[in-house]
């Protein structure tokens, strides 16, 4: 799996935040009883933060292109 | 006693490869019957969610993928409590595994995750001066989210016409509000090259927006 259009780090938490949203969220269910065991951290919340925090990392970039 | 951990439906004939490992380090193995077979691996309790695990769940399923055979993935967090419960469940829809595995096989999933270029957001209102004002205040916000949905649709219809038959299927959603389109297309490997092509010309008459892609996934977008 690769991706591509981003600089380096922000890739990397994009396909993080890409790769958890598919695991957690989509996929075949066998046996009608999807049970997530969560340690400490809620791991959606987790993906939706890396996506939120990735979108206004990239809207302060451009921000910062534009007044300079 | 140990139980199954799921990571996707296969062909009744298919071998992980060799030390192939899973979630915890654990060994991949498959379970087979009416042919169709899991693979799985054994673990003394049903596994946490965490970002190794579930890399490690992503991981297995990717070794299953090639040109030929694409696995249907499955959603992170199957558990049987044995081997018997395992091949019980899937002998009950093998019919439906296997309408699935003949669908998928010779394609993958490709996302496109398309950001910004719509209307400014705005911050959520933090006071207002009456009841009223703020709802007023919130029906302008919906209709500003809308606004930002429609203009990414009208993006996804180019997309879909730009890209024809190519993509088998197509999945769309929104997320923050509008600012966040993704776009799910199965596709075959063999037309992966003018898939990305047809993308590349699509994100270049888009300069507004920023077009992440990623890919080749297993099919997760398409089982539901």
């Amino acid at each position: 799996m690769s991706t591509s259009e981003l600089p380096a780090s922000p890739h990397d938490e994009l396909t993080l935040a890409e790769m958890v949203n598919r695991v957690l969220d989509k996929g075949a269910v066998i046996s009608g009883d999807v049970v997530i065991s969560v340690a400490g951290v809620d791991l959606i919340y987790v993906g939706l933060r890396v996506l939120v925090s990735s979108v206004e990392a990239m809207r302060e970039r451009d921000a910062r292109d534009v007044s300079s | 006693m140990p139980g199954l951990h799921i990571y996707c439906v296969m062909p009744g004939d298919s071998t992980p490869p060799d030390r192939l490992r899973g979630i915890d380090d654990a060994a991949v193995f498959a379970v087979a019957t009416a042919g169709v077979a899991v693979w799985a691996s054994a673990h003394d309790r049903r596994p946490a969610a965490g970002t190794a695990f579930a890399s490690a769940h992503n991981r297995v399923v990717e070794a299953g993928m090639n040109t030929e055979v694409t696995p249907v993935p499955a959603r992170y967090g199957q558990w049987f409590d044995s081997e018997r419960a395992a091949v019980a469940a899937l002998a009950a829809e093998s019919e439906r595994w296997t309408t699935l595995l003949r669908h998928f096989a010779g394609r993958c999933e490709w996302g496109v995750r398309i950001m910004g270029g719509g209307p400014a957001r705005e911050m959520h209102p933090a006071r207002a001066e009456s009841g009223t004002a703020y709802m007023v205040e919130l029906a302008r916000r919906k209709a500003r989210t809308d606004d930002r949905r429609s203009a990414a649709a009208r993006v996804a219809e180019q997309v879909a016409l730009r890209i024809g038959a190519l993509a088998e299927d197509t999945r769309v959603e929104f997320q923050a509000g509008g600012d966040v389109m993704n776009l799910c297309h199965l596709v075959a490997w063999n037309d992966a090259a003018a898939y990305h092509t047809h993308m590349r010309s699509v994100r270049d008459e888009h300069r507004s927006r920023r077009f992440l892609f990623t890919g080749p996934w297993p099919p997760y977008s398409f089982v539901e």
